[in-house]
């Protein structure tokens, strides 16, 4: 490798411009700035599209600020590396090597003599031990493992000499429970060196500030400080393509999408027209069978186009991303999984199958192909169904008006705080006082109250509160206000637990002879009976035997029984996306459609006008109509699937307050549906009641009774706090005895401690995430003002169309058990007289 | 409900027990007294009072039918770590309230590490059997006594899915009449349940809202059609 010359006294940033342009770039301003905030030991957060040289940014901060203290390179001597100087958290440890490897480039370049090594959950056993005694220069690691290591006592020593933390794609962790344990974490290390440097990788988003806010810290950015804290804006001027393959025939495209896979043929010659594609889908069962699909097609990429997804084996993914970089794949099908991780310089095109969800991701998918500051971002959207056509014209509006989506942030936690808890009462303990204003420094715990901080102390040491709920149990040992851990058992499963944010219950999969294709949820492979087919991994496999938790599978010919349903991942339509969309369908009301995608809808637009109407942005359509299998109420608020899901429990709620009946529900982007077995009347003014904001979290309190969200909900919490061990591969033997589903948890608690904070949290995340109540507060205000249009089509429209075939999942119901039982029963014994049995 | 099964005439109590009334006698399994004990020994803070629950529905059975033997069709206790101070004053004072209650337990796999439960509290163990009249009482569904009619036994802790195209009411608690065994639910309040796939030929009754309900999907005729 070619490095650079230079004579022992030259300035730092002398030999910097050298190092640019030895690999032929040229400093950007921002660049140039953020080194300069950096050594004036400023924090801050820089942000840009993807691929703008944002690493380089932050990256040189550090080495340029060493190059100016070590100017003698006589006494460099790489047998002996400086001590720890920078950490570098990324969002996935599956990106620890490829940033590895693009952080290493200058240090080699440059003959530096540092140490650069990971710490994730994929290294050696071995290297770990050695980290433990002596850490590198600079340290890339995770939030998982960071955490980890606060439990280790004597690294303290060598964090406290820590220059800067470098957080990667914190757009990724920021609003999420990992974000927030990075944010207690650095606390931690922020505490250790007060001077501590801190700063940012981000996309760009729609709340910059808070953003900064949650990385900084409230304390620093509240502080007179003397460095004040900076935002730059990076590389801006990414030009960008977006385009949407269009059927030839729209009248015979699907109104409501399975997988679109009729436009396989098209995709084809996209990927075949350019050298290397990136194929996004939004779920994992979607990149199983598009991978199918377009094997199918082209019998002849085999080998050549390849299936990457978050449940795959390391080694997989790993296999794949090599020839991502190289160039030698033609094609990946992916999910999100590839949304983050270095440049893959080679992409030229990005389709994405079915909505994006948001303006703000559509962006930043795009900017995964030409990714160099100065080449053309080029995606392809392939809808799924005819109205995803509408959202990417949506789309378009957005991001040219620049409403981008912000990420809400989460507020105090108490699950990730008594995990925090114990991971430092495991590291040296802690004093009461002491680690409560550390705590209250984050963003996340500024406003956390002394009553909340007492319950989790009491919760990490004696379970709870309540002083005789949990008799003869200890965790944390308290004495007087010093709390620490002895146990080596709770050390053991603590540390193994740590990870344990991320992960849902999951089984590996593997071949009888024993190579590992990944993990997929227990939920659905616990129900798959023996010689059930199902794609796994770009493969047909039949399933052999669960065995201590590990699934056996063999390869299967024929066609697939099933493919696997990874929970997670629906991201509802976004606030800014769903208000484009309204505005694209008054467009269309008022016969005013722009774009090829809105022209390409015309004939279904008719259709809907004639049958119904199209709702102007000021209405809200209901339609009513009686099909097969009940009377259907169609509520199209265009507010995105979460803010349905709460409407739907909330009308169905207050409808069924009045007349005794019983509601499934099904929700989409677009609208709710509501089916019953007797009709409903309405009339604008009832219709005005059901969306009241009056008495509202309590109706929606009281219809989740009805539900089981916030039993889903307390799930990730219980796992969290530690109330659920995470079952490793193996160990499943030995823990037999302390298996409990969460949703006996929850019963338990709600019944002999129904005051433990941890339920109250679950109740409270019901409401901000899944049903994200504040946003359902303002669509309902919003649908005050509105007009209420009340339509009976002769059928279902196009609208309704994709919600009817929706499998009806939630139910609300007024009605006793008994009484629902002895209509199932006359519903059985009618179609057995119909069926002549 | 009072069911009739083969020649016996049994009654089926929405807190989960059958009472035999010509034997007074009140069966119920799986009470997994003390699972809560033993997640807090291992370190998983669950709170008391699942037991005492057990033992609090199952006194109202015994207050109501005026049972003088009380079977308990194994998994008594959840494991040995169950055994703590709690369950042993809970079980206490259960035993004093029922002096003279007669109480049987057919150990099951959960019971097999305990060792000799304390003489205080006056458990006859007894194997897996004939109980009287033909009638068998045992743990696992799979182990039946030759030269019996019925078996009355418990370990599947049996629940019943109600769906139909216009509804799902979702999983109840059940009792389970299945080739010649009539499967309880499980007592336990700390315990979960999992779902049975009944034949034609079975017959279930849920428990729902507080009632013993007969399953629309099945037909109590075939309780009938066994007999013959």
């Amino acid at each position: 490798m070619k490095t650079v010359d230079s004579s022992p006294s030259e300035t730092a940033s002398g030999t910097i411009d050298r190092f640019f342009k030895s690999i032929g770039w040229k400093p950007f301003r921002f660049q140039r700035s953020t080194w300069r905030a950096y050594r004036d030991g400023s924090s801050g957060l820089v942000h840009s599209a993807t691929g703008t040289g944002k690493t380089l940014a932050v990256w040189m901060g550090p080495i340029l600020k060493w190059l100016d203290e070590n100017r003698d390179r006589d006494k460099w001597n790489p047998k002996r590396p400086p001590g720890l100087r920078v950490l570098w958290i990324t969002p996935l440890r599956a990106l620890a090597g490829d940033t590895e490897a693009s952080l290493r480039q200058p240090l080699d370049h440059l003959n530096l003599p540092w140490r650069l090594e990971s710490r994730t959950g994929d290294s050696k056993a071995s290297a770990k031990a050695r980290q433990l005694k002596r850490l590198p220069t600079a340290l890339i690691t995770t939030p998982e493992s960071l955490s980890l290591m606060l439990t280790h006592e004597k690294l303290l020593e060598q964090f406290s000499k820590l220059e800067g933390v470098i957080v990667d794609e914190w757009h990724e962790l920021l609003g999420t429970k990992r974000g927030i344990q990075t944010e207690l974490a650095l606390a931690r290390l922020r505490k250790l060196n007060p001077q501590l440097r801190i700063w940012g990788l981000s996309a760009t988003l729609g709340n910059l500030e808070q953003a900064k806010q949650s990385l900084i810290g409230a304390d620093l950015i509240n502080a007179e400080s003397s460095h004040p804290v900076r935002i730059i804006e990076g590389y801006r001027k990414k030009r960008l393509r977006l385009e949407s393959i269009i059927p030839e025939r729209m009248d015979s495209f699907p109104w409501s999408g399975h997988i679109g896979t009729k436009m396989v043929p098209q995709v084809v010659d996209r990927i075949e027209s350019v050298n290397s594609t990136l194929v996004f889908a939004n779920t994992r069962s979607q990149t199983e069978i598009w991978y199918q699909q377009l094997l199918k097609q082209r019998p002849d990429w085999a080998g050549r186009i390849a299936l990457h997804h978050g449940s795959l084996d390391t080694s997989v993914r790993q296999w794949v991303e090599q020839g991502l970089r190289n160039g030698s794949l033609r094609a990946v099908v992916c999910t999100s999984s590839l949304d983050l991780g270095v440049d893959y310089t080679a992409v030229d095109l990005v389709i994405q199958i079915g909505s994006p969800k948001g303006a703000a991701r559509l962006l930043q998918r795009a900017g995964r192909s030409g990714h160099q500051p100065d080449a053309i971002s080029h995606l392809a959207f392939v809808p799924t169904n005819a109205i995803e056509l509408m959202e990417l014209a949506a789309a378009q509006d957005a991001i040219r008006a620049g409403h981008l989506e912000a990420r809400p942030l989460l507020k105090k936690p108490l699950d990730v705080l008594a995990q925090h808890l114990v991971t430092i009462a495991i590291g040296g303990g802690f004093r009461s006082q002491e680690l409560l204003r550390e705590v209250r420094s984050t963003q996340a715990y500024e406003s956390l109250t002394d009553t909340e901080w007492n319950w989790v102390l009491d919760f990490i040491v004696r379970g709870g509160a309540s002083l005789d709920a949990y008799p003869e149990f200890k965790r944390v040992e308290r004495e007087e206000d010093f709390f620490h851990v002895t146990q080596r058992r709770l050390q053991t499963s603590h540390r193994m637990n740590i990870g344990t944010i991320v992960a849902d219950a999951s089984m590996h999969v593997k071949y009888l002879k024993g190579k590992t294709l990944g993990t997929a949820e227990e939920s659905f492979l616990s129900k798959l009976k023996p010689q059930e087919k199902f794609l796994f991994a770009g493969k047909l496999v039949e399933m052999v035997t669960i065995r201590d938790n590990i699934a056996y599978v063999r390869r299967a010919k024929g066609t697939p029984d099933t493919v696997p349903r990874w929970m997670g991942g629906r991201m509802p339509l976004s606030s800014e996306l769903s208000e484009a969309l309204r505005e694209k369908l008054h467009e269309a009301s008022r016969q005013k459609l722009v774009g090829r995608e809105m022209n390409a809808l015309k004939g279904l637009l008719d259709i809907q006008q004639r049958w119904s109407i199209i709702p102007q942005s000021n209405q809200l359509l209901i339609e009513q109509i009686k099909t097969r299998t009940g009377y259907q109420i169609f509520i199209f608020p265009f507010e995105g699937r979460l803010v349905h899901e709460g409407l739907a429990a909330l009308t169905a709620y207050r409808i069924s307050r009045n007349n005794k009946t019983t509601f499934s529900m099904a929700c989409n982007d677009y609208g709710i549906v509501l089916q019953s077995h007797s009709k409903t009347e309405i009339d604008p003014d009832t219709a005005r009641v059901w969306f009241s904001t009056d008495n509202l979290v309590a109706d929606i309190l009281e219809s989740m009774n009805c539900t089981e969200m916030a039993k889903r909900q307390f799930r990730q919490i219980a796992r969290i706090a530690g109330l659920i061990q995470q079952g490793l591969p193996g160990m499943r033997k030995n823990s037999k005895q302390l298996q409990a589903s969460s949703n006996l948890f929850f019963d338990v608690f709600c019944q002999y401690d129904p005051d433990n904070l941890l339920l109250e949290q679950s109740r409270r995340e019901v409401l901000d995430q899944q049903l994200e109540a504040s946003r359902m507060h303002m669509a309902m205000e919003r649908i005050s003002q509105s007009q209420i249009m009340i339509q009976e089509p002769p059928r279902v429209t196009p609208l309704a169309f994709p919600l009817l075939v929706d499998k009806l999942r939630e139910r609300v119901s007024s009605e006793t058990l008994a009484d629902r039982i002895a209509r199932m029963q006359m519903q059985l014994e009618a179609a057995a007289v119909r069926t002549g049995k | 409900m009072k069911i009739n099964i083969l020649h016996y005439e049994l009654e089926l109590l929405a807190e989960k027990g059958v009472y035999w009334d010509k034997h007074s006698c009140l069966f119920v399994a799986d009470t997994h007294f003390g699972k809560e004990s033993t997640f807090r020994s291992h370190l998983i803070p669950v709170p008391d009072g699942s037991t005492a629950e057990t033992l609090k529905s199952i006194t109202k059975m015994i207050e109501r039918t005026k049972a003088q033997t009380l079977v308990i069709l194994g998994d008594m206790f959840h494991a040995r770590s169950s055994l703590s101070k709690t369950t042993h004053e809970e079980l206490r004072v259960f035993r004093e309230r029922h002096a003279t209650l007669q109480i049987k337990l057919v150990p099951g796999n959960h019971d097999r590490p305990l060792g000799t439960l304390p003489k205080a509290w006056n458990i006859e163990i007894v194997p897996c059997g004939e109980f009287a009249d033909g009638l068998a009482i045992g743990h696992e569904p799979e182990i039946m006594p030759n030269h019996v009619d019925l078996m009355l036994c418990g370990h599947l802790h049996p629940a019943l899915q109600l769906k139909s195209a216009m509804d799902v009411i979702g999983r109840l608690p059940c009792f389970w009449w299945h080739r010649q065994r009539l499967i309880l639910p499980a007592i336990g309040d700390f315990t979960g349940c999992s779902t049975i796939q009944p034949t034609s030929d079975d017959a279930v009754w849920v428990i729902a809202d507080g009632t013993v309900i007969a399953s629309p999907l099945q037909s109590t005729s075939n309780l009938k059609h066994s007999a013959t």
